[in-house]
């Protein structure tokens, strides 16, 4: 992973793009406020280091976590301070809110996943939704843990968004293995006919 | 002066008293702590996966070869198996309705380190460990003690760092 040509990723960033460009109309209709999605940021690295590029270790986080099966293996996962998402969700039933926040992140998942299966001619798939609040680096390393077990190298596309006129940040980081990253820049290498 | 090393995933370090070791954010990891209690020196590895099976890269990612790797540098400092006594704290299923034995990593993360502890005859002194709630970890090696904390969530929809176990 760490050998990538400059024109793979270009690919990959350009994959992100995609998903990020995916992400904005969901969480718009279901929250029916204005979103802001930033550029993508993408990352290669070893499992071990993800976690913290991601955040303070300690600092606690509302988080959903969602398997990506089919011909591509990974995950998808919401981020979110407390603090924040319970200002995003503030009418909505206190027993609800992490209902709430899994069906978001279900929902933005599968339009992102959607996006580049269409356009990649990929099968991909997502599990249940499973949520949880705790430390950042807890939560990111059992994650990265299943997906990175037979190859440490791991992709991760982190996508920022910010919601309404408080602007209440949310990060959706889609983690792939390094089986996965090569088919996508495979398939892409396909689309372009390089 | 006495300091609180750090220790971050998939690492570990060596120190002696009136030094302390760290590591926060211990979820389905499992963090050794190995002490030698004659010459106030311990070591604190924090392993994310339970054996070397697939990517080589990081010896230290994994239970068994950070172990071996640790048991290395101890017995150039002279501290032999039997001077040696752990704690262990992680392990934990972060996620609810991930129950698969295959795919829980902190499971397989404690009976790895229960096997190879057992293996190399070292005591295992006191255990945090299952569950599903992170912890954070300090190492005391002026007294041997470990203290663990978790992320607790408070009556206002808060989360309080409070105190969960010394071992």
């Amino acid at each position: 992973m760490e050998t990538l040509d400059a024109f793979s990723k270009d690919l990959l960033r350009e994959t992100a793009n995609i998903m990020a460009q995916k992400t904005a109309h969901p969480i718009e209709t279901i929250l029916r406020q204005k979103t802001v999605i930033s550029k993508p940021e993408i990352m290669m690295q070893k499992m071990e280091f993800v976690a913290d590029s991601l955040g303070q270790p300690d600092e606690v986080r509302d988080s959903v976590f969602i398997r990506i099966l089919g011909d591509g293996k990974g995950a998808a996962v919401l981020l979110m301070k407390p603090e924040d998402s319970q200002k995003l969700l503030l009418d909505v039933d206190k027993a609800m809110r992490t209902d709430a926040l899994r069906e978001i992140a279900n929902i933005v998942a599968g339009a992102c996943l959607g996006g580049i299966a269409r356009l990649l001619s990929l099968k991909l798939m997502q599990s249940v939704p499973v949520a949880t609040s705790d430390m950042s680096r807890a939560i990111v390393n059992e994650i990265v843990s299943e997906v990175g077990l037979t190859n440490a190298d791991l992709l991760c596309a982190l996508i920022n968004v910010a919601i309404g006129p408080e602007n209440i940040p949310l990060s959706m980081v889609f983690i792939f293995d390094t089986d996965t990253t090569n088919l996508i820049i495979s398939k892409s290498k396909d689309m372009t006919n390089q | 002066m006495a300091r609180i090393i750090q220790v971050p995933t998939a690492d570990y370090a060596i120190a002696s008293a009136p030094d302390s070791l760290s590591t926060v954010g211990i979820g389905s990891c499992i963090v050794i702590c190995l002490y030698a209690p004659k010459t106030k020196t311990g070591a604190l590895l924090h392993c994310m996966l339970p054996r070397e099976e697939y990517d080589l890269s990081n010896s230290l990612r994994n239970v068994d070869t950070a172990v071996n790797q640790v048991i290395e540098e101890f017995l150039a400092k002279g501290i032999h198996l039997p001077d040696l006594t752990a704690k262990i704290a992680g392990g934990a299923q972060m996620f609810a309705g991930v129950d698969n034995k295959e795919t829980n990593i902190g499971m397989r993360n404690i009976e790895e380190t229960k096997r190879l502890l057992t293996t190399l005859k070292i005591p295992i002194m006191g255990e945090e460990i299952g569950g599903s709630r992170a912890r954070s970890l300090i190492f005391e090696l002026e007294s041997g003690t470990v203290t663990i904390s978790s992320a607790q969530l408070a009556n206002d929809d808060t989360f309080d760092t409070g105190l969960t176990k010394i071992l």
